[in-house]
């Protein structure tokens, strides 16, 4: 009876692991092998790629944190993705703040958390042209960092310049994002502006919200501010100028 | 020395009885207070006697009355035009979001909770679309937040207190931004400046290789931009203490 208890335990126990010994020696084996093939290229996003290819087919039981090969990893993916990002590279700053690319591993998370590397995003999204999607997820994304003011200076007007280009480049849910930015700041002309832009594939926050800044606007503000929503170049109504 | 403690007791006794006979509203315990003047409150509140209070002399209410006098949502709302000095008056309806129906998360009981706390103890329909706009709510939180939005909405209740917001003066004017612009074609974009008397305009574009060439003349600006790379340009004009922004679009395709 005893005998059996130690026994299911063992197996337990390997089953926890996620591995036997002989699988375990497999898989650092080919983890081996991709790091050294990450090492060899030339392109540091590559190699981080490769890495985090690698980890994510092979650490599946959540316990490789404890093996020094994974360690080394680890540390790669960070060494990868900090040169990716000191080159300028939009893919690697979506790993970090896009979440839709992004992930919560503990790598990114040490490249998120590094100094400097958020000013070298917002920095990298002043120079986007802002001509493809994927350049208007970033200013999305930067705007949405320096609105929040959590990790970034709180500065609304860079954030609202950031969620014109973004919607400009064609994200559509830049236009709810900027609603939000302005309601934040109890801006609820210009909050009605750029939620009446907010149509087709934007996501609004919900009818009542145009509602219910529609209601704090006399008509002649509603009408003002549905003349500016359609020409596509404002940004903002000039408010107490 | 007993007769005059008989004759306090006497008296303590004779001044209880006295408040007794006054009735309910006349005492100074404030709970009685409380119970008469309730129903007085829902009646200023609750209907179409709130239209004629809204005629008074608080501020906005040009705009509110020709707001009314259109004919658009006024009916839906009787209350939203409420004088400013009617603000501290409430309905029973200002009672904690939380105290009936589902329910939303741990996390917006607790922001909601801790609004509720720092202020009046309730929050109306402008906090919560500011509690809409933060981006980390999950969509069942969302949910919740419209359907209070609605309720409070459907009661007249929705802490519209304050003025309507008249249409705002634009000290500066921008026309030719809207249209795209093409690479290596010179756009000229036109700036005036009006209203009183402001410095001559000047204009930069942020993330141009080139900046514009910018001249003026009396208060109209002229602003000639050859754009070298496709892309979304913000156009930076000020004059005096004002500033206007425009989104410029590049494109390559003619």
């Amino acid at each position: 009876m005893e005998a059996k208890k130690i026994a299911l335990a063992l197996a337990a126990s390997i089953a926890l692991i996620g591995c036997e010994p002989a699988e375990q020696a497999k898989k650092e084996n080919m983890l081996s092998s991709e790091l050294a093939t990450a090492a060899k290229q030339k392109d540091p996003l590559q190699a981080f790629q490769t890495v985090q290819a690698v980890k994510s087919k092979l650490c599946m039981s959540g316990n490789c944190n404890d093996n020094p090969m994974w360690v080394k990893a680890g540390e790669d993916e960070v060494k990868y993705l900090t040169a990716a990002i000191k080159q300028g590279n939009s893919k690697a700053f979506a790993a970090l703040y896009v979440p839709a690319h992004g992930n919560s591993a503990p790598s990114i998370e040490q490249v998120r958390s590094q100094p400097g590397t958020l000013s070298s995003f917002l920095a990298h999204a002043d120079r986007l042209a802002g001509t493809t999607p994927d350049e208007g997820l970033l200013l999305l994304y930067a705007g949405m960092m320096v609105m929040e003011g959590k990790h970034a200076v709180k500065d609304t007007t860079r954030a609202a310049n950031f969620l014109a280009r973004a919607w400009a480049a064609g994200n559509p849910n830049a236009a709810n994002i900027a609603s939000r930015l302005y309601i934040k700041n109890n801006d609820y002309r210009n909050a009605y502006l750029w939620s009446l832009r907010c149509t087709d594939k934007c996501e609004r926050d919900g009818q009542a919200v145009l509602d219910t800044l529609q209601q704090r606007l006399s008509p002649e503000a509603i009408k003002q501010a549905e003349r500016a929503a359609q020409d596509t170049s404002i940004i903002e109504l000039a408010i107490g100028g | 020395m007993r007769s005059t403690y008989v004759f306090t007791i006497a008296a303590i006794l004779a001044v209880l009885a006295t408040e007794s006979n006054a009735g309910p509203g006349s005492s100074s315990s404030s709970g009685s207070r409380a119970s008469t003047s309730a129903p007085t409150r829902g009646t200023t509140l609750g209907g179409t006697g709130v239209g004629s209070r809204a005629s008074s002399t608080a501020p906005g209410r040009d705009a509110a009355s020709a707001r009314s006098g259109a004919g658009n949502r006024s009916a839906a709302r009787p209350s939203a035009v409420r004088p400013y000095g009617q603000q501290g008056v409430r309905t029973s309806s200002r009672r904690s979001l939380l105290s009936a129906g589902t329910p939303p998360s741990p996390r917006l009981t607790q922001i909601i909770r801790e609004r509720e706390r720092s202020g009046p103890g309730w929050i109306g329909a402008a906090v919560l679309v500011a509690l809409m706009s933060q981006h980390d709510l999950s969509a069942s939180d969302r949910s919740w937040i419209q359907r209070k939005i609605d309720a409070l909405g459907a009661q007249g209740d929705g802490d519209t207190a304050e003025a309507l917001l008249p249409a705002v003066q634009q000290p500066i004017s921008i026309s030719g931004a809207s249209q795209p612009l093409y690479i290596g074609q010179s756009a000229a974009i036109s700036v005036t400046s009006s209203g009183k008397a402001v410095d001559s305009v000047a204009c930069d574009i942020e993330g141009a290789d080139t900046q514009p060439v910018v001249s003026s003349r009396d208060r109209t600006t002229s602003v000639i931009w050859t754009p070298e790379h496709a892309g979304a340009y913000i156009l930076n004009c000020r004059a005096g203490d004002h500033a206007e922004r425009r989104i410029l679009r590049v494109t390559s395709n003619n």
